[in-house]
Formats: structure tokens, sequence, C-alpha cells
């Protein structure tokens, strides 16, 4: 006898979404197979060595959208994963050494009004994050159909809108399309704090303060209480835990073993192709990569229909963060800075203005002259990322356009040279600390890990790319308009980060789909 | 002659451009009336729709359908990309055939209708009364395809009714007789390439004429000297109205309203809900509009 809810899945990709995805399936019953390029599991969020004797989380260097439900249900914490490091906070560096430390509502370093003014905004902004990430955990309603389910979510939107009261309703609805700019300039007087505040909205996007729906996505970074944390091992610990929870429940992992496409029979998919050449068939196939990758590349544009391909094609994908990873002798020391705090979440961000000023190069094809960056040393907080006395530094470095208007080739050397020169501003002896140094430029981000355009959100974060139009209406129940493909990365409903909720919600639809 | 040029930086101050045929089409304005179709100029009423309608129907009535859109479409993926755009099965359409097809958005309603000439072997014309190349252009994407639209590289008379065949046949076009319903045949005309197809919107007797529009007033003399005998008239757009109305056949903007330009969404149609069903072949694993329509029916 055989039961036909079982189906049998194939998961494209072991990036943390397709993991997720794969556990839950696979505790859901299903027969599970995934297959990654790489010879490791975690897409974006690995520890890999990229010199003798240091580690570095490669792509994603923290911990702050994991959700709880996850790593409670999967049991992450009973499969490996554990904190080096939680609750970090975020040092606004000051070149003359008067940095602003952001402890939560807290900040030090900045006058009694602003200090006052950090409890309202902390306490705001964290209450529409919630709104948002409430949202993160469903499937989201389709538009314009008359089905209950829809109806009652899109209700339900709306009541935890309400549910607000009126001003912060009222708040919430002017402030949510606008930008970082606009409502910190409002808020606060301090450049260094008013700085670091804004790369919540504009780290990982191709906005600037400026920039429209920069709320939006600082709200997301904010949505699961940005507890900014570094696992123990880096990010390929959260990766392994992932993997290994899949495995428990039954799932098979390969990696070392990249899809070259899917495989069609009239008008539904049945399976995939390996670069070897192997053809493996199967109920259901899941792609953890990226939309244009998963649609364009594996499946093609001739098997969608024009409208829907069109609109694939014309999701936003331009990754503009550039990765900085330093093997250091001995621990940097930053002008003014307690060696104590030079684990915290370092930025270097000290006006709104110069925040713009790096982002403007980014619209003309240019890498900034003075960049912003978002530093990590994990080994201050985790020595089994170096030997002891030794440190990595990791940097998120913007803005660093996918398509160069010069090409990358010629001019990454020269930028790496101008990201070490803008630290030791903060850092003066850093280059003398220096043993080994490699920046990522999006276009090897998007070789090594296979996203479009370098992207870390596999598409941009906005308003017009969220929740029932992410990636794009038509697809954004985790469902491809092709029978038997299914998509669960970054590039759905919600988003990047390291959250898992893409995975587990296309789980729970393709679970949803098998028994319909 | 060629009547629109884009050379020019300022062609755009140009509005409404005379038709390759305007010297003789003029000269038989009686009305000394012109409509718009367009980019050009065209004759609503020579002298007498009524008139114009009966040659039609007794005789045989020519009209300049050069306005009409059309679109050159070649390459390696010409029949995919086709069979992907419209809901019929285009591999169906022999070389030297015409076959009448609708084109439906990803939602399964009507964008246009319009007809398939298959020129040569992988090489397609698509006649569509509305504008598509931006559609055309989107659909593109992901196949080896050239899309041209050569509506102003192309001049075209429709000569319609039962003297229709007569006439050609004086004008010498031998071997005319054999062009069965939507046939395609060639001819030399004057040195030039003269193709005949057995089309036209009247659903009586009739041919389409397609020539280099260097050649359009020369090729309309001939046939206006061929077809004395058979009562040959010009005919204008409201007469062409009253025939194709009353063969049924439908027409983007007044039957329904093709769906690019339609506001409101329930005014947008089905195939299913204009009566072509038969256009729709499910056996094809993919279209525009399929899935929609699968769940519609």
């Amino acid at each position: 006898m055989t039961d036909t809810t079982i189906k049998s899945t194939l998961v494209i990709g072991a990036g943390h979404n397709a993991l997720v995805c794969a556990a839950y399936l696979a505790k859901a019953g299903q027969q599970v197979a995934v297959f990654e390029a790489s010879d490791q599991v975690g897409g974006a969020a690995i520890t890999r060595e990229f010199t003798p004797g240091f580690k570095v989380s490669a792509a994603a260097h923290l911990l702050y959208l994991l959700d709880d439900g996850i790593r409670k249900e999967l049991e992450l914490d009973a499969h490996g994963l554990e904190m080096a490091k939680t609750d970090m906070d975020t040092i606004s560096l000051d070149p003359d050494g008067n940095h602003v430390r952001i402890s939560g509502a807290q900040v030090h370093g900045v006058s009694s009004k602003d200090q006052a003014a950090m409890q309202e905004y902390h306490r705001m902004m964290h209450r529409f994050a919630g709104v948002i990430g409430d949202l993160h955990n469903r499937i989201p309603p389709r538009m314009g159909t008359t089905d209950s389910g829809d109806l009652l979510a899109l209700a339900k939107i709306g009541l935890n809108i309400r549910k607000m009261g009126k001003k912060d309703m009222r708040e919430f609805l002017r402030i949510t399309g606008i930008n970082v700019f606009d409502v910190l300039q409002e808020k606060f007087d301090s450049e260094l704090l008013k700085g670091a505040l804004s790369l919540d909205g504009t780290l990982g996007t191709f906005l600037g303060t400026r920039s429209n729906n920069s709320v939006f996505c600082a709200l997301h970074r904010l949505s699961h209480g940005a507890n900014y944390s570094i696992p123990r091992g880096g990010m390929g610990a959260v990766s392994d835990a992932m993997a290994a929870a899949a495995r428990a429940n039954g799932a098979e992992i390969h990696t070392s073993r990249p899809v070259r496409k899917i495989l069609m029979d009239f008008d539904r998919v049945i399976g995939i192709e390996l670069e070897s050449g192997e053809k493996i068939e199967a109920d259901v196939v899941v792609s953890g990569a990226d939309p244009k990758t998963t649609l364009f590349k594996l499946l093609g544009p001739q098997n969608l229909e024009a409208g829907f391909a069109h609109r694939v094609k014309n999701i936003r994908t331009r990754g503009c963060v550039a990765k900085l990873h330093l093997a250091l002798k001995s621990l940097p020391e930053f002008a003014g800075l307690d060696a104590s705090l030079t684990g915290e979440r370092l930025v270097i961000a000290p006006s709104l203005q110069y925040v713009e000023h790096a982002f403007n190069h980014a619209k003309y094809g240019e890498h900034s002259a003075e960049p912003v960056m978002e530093i990590t040393i994990a080994t201050v907080n985790d020595d089994s990322l170096a030997a002891p006395g030794q440190h990595v530094l990791s940097a998120n470095v913007q803005w660093a356009p996918h398509d160069l208007k010069t090409g990358w080739s010629a001019a990454k050397e020269a930028f790496k040279e101008t990201v070490i020169d803008t630290l030791a501003v903060y850092a003066p002896n850093i280059r003398s600390q220096i043993l080994h140094s490699e920046i990522l430029t999006p276009q090897d981000i998007e070789s090594e890990f296979g996203m479009t355009g370098g992207h870390w959100h596999h598409a941009e974060l906005s308003l017009d790319q969220a929740v029932m139009m992410r990636p794009v209406p038509g697809a954004a129940q985790y469902a491809a308009p092709v029978t038997g493909l299914w998509m669960c990365g970054a590039g759905c409903h919600p988003g990047g980060g390291v959250m898992g909720s893409a995975g587990r919600n296309a789980a729970r639809a393709i679970i949803k789909g098998s028994k319909a | 002659m060629r009547t629109v040029h884009f050379d020019s930086r300022e062609h755009y101050q140009d509005k409404v451009f005379p038709s390759p045929f305007h010297s003789r089409m003029e000269a038989l304005n009686d009305k000394k009336t012109w409509g718009r179709w367009f980019d050009y100029l065209s004759v609503p009423e020579y002298t007498c729709s009524t008139m114009e309608y009966f040659a039609g129907r007794n005789a045989c009535g020519v009209f300049d359908l050069t306005p009409m859109t059309k679109h050159l479409i070649t390459g390696a993926d010409a029949l995919p990309f086709l069979n992907r755009l419209v809901t019929r099965e285009v591999a169906k359409i022999k070389v030297g055939r015409v076959g009448y097809a609708v084109w439906c958005t990803d939602e399964g309603q009507v964008i246009d209708d319009g007809t398939i000439f298959h020129l040569r072997e992988g090489e397609y014309r698509l006649c569509s009364q509305e504008h598509q190349i931006d559609w055309l252009m989107i659909n593109s994407f992901g196949f080896d395809v050239s899309i041209v639209e050569d509506t102003h590289d192309v001049a075209g008379i429709a000569i319609q009714g039962p003297t229709s065949c007569a006439t050609l046949k004086r004008m010498g076009l031998t071997g005319v007789e054999n062009i069965t319903p939507f046939g395609i045949s060639h001819f030399q005309f004057e040195g030039t390439e003269l193709m005949v197809s057995r089309t036209g919107f009247t659903g009586d007797l009739g041919y389409e004429l397609w020539i280099h529009p260097d050649y359009a007033e020369l090729m309309w003399d001939r046939v206006f000297e061929a077809g004395e005998h058979f009562n040959i008239k010009p005919m204008g757009s409201d007469a062409l109205e009253l025939l194709r109305i009353e063969a049924a056949y439908i027409m983007a903007g007044e039957e329904f309203m093709p769906a690019m330009q339609t506001v409101r969404p329930s005014h947008t149609r089905s195939p299913f809900e204009l009566g072509l069903g038969w256009l729709v072949d499910f056996k094809k694993p993919l279209f525009n509009g399929r899935r929609a329509l699968l769940a519609e029916k």
C-alpha cells in the first residue's frame, strides 16, 4: 500500500532557507533529497577558511533574524547551535574617538535629549517591526481573490495595524514608505547616532538614507528584536545545525552536486538534471536559489508565460555590498574605544550625509570613495576561528555596485585599499596587523554563492517587492506557475537575512499543496 | 512609394502619413473625406458606401490595408516563440499558409487577434489590429528570434468579391486560381516580388496583395485596369465594416476590448467568451494564458 500524500521532493541548493524547508518537509514525512553545488552546506550562511588558520563567516556575519520558532521546532540548539555572543551593542565609530554606543533603547555618548528620543524611537520602531515581523511567518495572502483564507489574512494585517491605536497607526502609515533620513532627522541631533541607525535601513540594499523604502528595510531588520548575535564557529554553525536537523528527520543532503536544470514533462516539472548529467525524478522540486536563477537559468524563460517571465526579469537584484576579511596578528585598536568593546558590532557611518554620499557613487556605477562599514571581530567572542591572540575582522562594505562602471577586475584591489584606508582612520595601526586580506565584490558573491547580482536578499527588499508581491505576483505563495515547482529562498517572502522563515513558509505551502 | 520615413529627426512632427496608394485613392475619393487609421490617412467612403459594399459582394472592391500592423518574425526560435504567444498550434500552419490566431495575457484575456503568414521556412508575418511590438518584445525574452515591425515597408490591398480571381488572372497572375483559402503564392511583378494570399475580411472570395511600397501605385493601376470589365471599385472602411460584420468577423476595440487597453478588469474577454474556443489548443504544453484558460474551462 502506498500513501499518496507522501511525496518525493528534491531541494535545489542547501542555503539556510532550503535546509529549513527540507527539514520541515522531512519532518512531515516526505522523502527529501537536497542537492548543493558547493562542498559545504549553508549557501551564504557559511564559515570558511580564507587563509590558513583563519576562519570567517564568508557572507552573512551576524545572526539577528533567525526565527525562534524554527530554532525550537527544529531543535537547532540540540543539533549544535551555540551562541558565542548575544545582545551585541552597536558602536558608531567617531574619527575623534567620541564613539556612540547603542545598547537596545539605551544610548551612550549623546545628549540627554537624544537619549530620551532614543527610548521613544526604539519603542516605536520595535512595535512597528513587530507588525512586519508578524507577517514573516505566514504565507502571503493572494490579492483579488474571494478565498476566505486570503481575506482573513488580509483582514488580520489590517487589524494588527489598527490595534496599534490611533497615534501609532498614523505614524506607522506615515513613515513605513518613506526614508530613514527624514525620520531620523526629526528625532535626533547626534550625527553619529543618526548615521548608525540609518544603516538599519540601508545595509544590504540599493538604497541611500534619502531613498524611500529605507524605513521599511529598517523595520525588516528589526523585525525579530535586532538581537545581534554571533554563533560559535561562525554562521556556518547555524547551517550545520539546520542540516543536522534535516538529516535527523530523514532528509538526504548531497554536497558538490550542482544542478544544471529543472526537467519538465509536457506542462509540469518532473525532476532535475545534475551537472554530471544524472537525471533524478520527483513529485516536487523546490528551489532555494534566487528567482532569476531558478526560473531563467534552471527552468528557462521559454517555459513560463510571458507576462510572468517579464515580471521576474524586472525584479531588482542589484547587489551593492562588498565583504572584507582581514586576518590580523593581534587585536586591532580603535582610537578611544575600550578593548573590551571591540567584539561588539562596530559601524562606520559617522553622519547621515556621510552615508548618503557613500551611496551617491553607487547610483552612477562607482564604488564609494569613503565607504560605510559594519564590522565584526568574531574572534573576540569565539576562539574557534583563529589561533589564540590572532583575530579575524569581517566587514560589510558599501556601496560597491555589482555592475561597476569600470568593471571590477581592475578596480577590486584599489577598492580594497580604499576600504582599509577608511578602517585606518579609526584603527590607525591596522595595516601593520594584517597578515592576509580578502575582499569579495558583489560579483564574487554572485559567483561564490550563486546569487543573482550578488544580492543578499536575492531580490531587493522594498514595498513593491514585498509580501504578496515577492518575488512577483503569481509566485508569492511559494509555488511557481509551473506545476511541481516551488521556491523557498530569500527571493520569496519575507526575504533575506538568516531567518529561515521563507523556508518554513514554503514547506507549509508545499505540504498544504500536496494534500489538496 | 514608401511614404513613412523615420530618418529625419523631425519625423515625429508628421502626425499622419499618406498611404503608398494615396495618389490613386485621392483621385477616386469623391467625398474628399479622410479618416485616420493609426499612422495613415484612410478613406471611410469613396463615393457611396452602399455601392462599395455591393461591389464587395457582387463584383470586387479594393481596400487599402497598408495601415494594418505587420511584423516580420524570423530566427531559429520563430516557431516556439509564436507557439508560446498564441493559443493555437502554429506548427499546423505550413509554409505558404496563413492561420488566424488570438493571443492572450497570462490571465487568459484576449490582447488581440490577427493572422500568421508562414512566408518561408521559419519566416513568419504576424498581422494584427493593434500595435503589438512592445508585447512581442516582452515575449521574445529567452528566444532566439528577430522581430521587426514592418508595417511601413509593405504596401497591401485587399481585393474582395466574386470577380476578384478573374481580375487577378486578367492582370497576369497566372495560376492565382489555384491558391486555396488561406494559401499564399508569390508572383513576379515588374521586377519585384508580389505576394498574394487568399485571405480577407469579408467572408467572400478575395485576395490580399502585398508588395514593396515603391510598386504600390503601379500595382493599383494594373489591378484597376484588369478589373474594369469586372466592375471593380475602390472600397472604403465603412463598406468593409458592413462586410465583416455580415461575415461575423470580430475586431479588437469593437467586439472585444484589447486586454492591454482595458481599464476595468471585467471588460476583458477570454477566447471562450468570444466563441474562439476552437483556437485554443490545450495539447500544447504552454502558451500565454494556458493555466487561466484551463481553469476557466
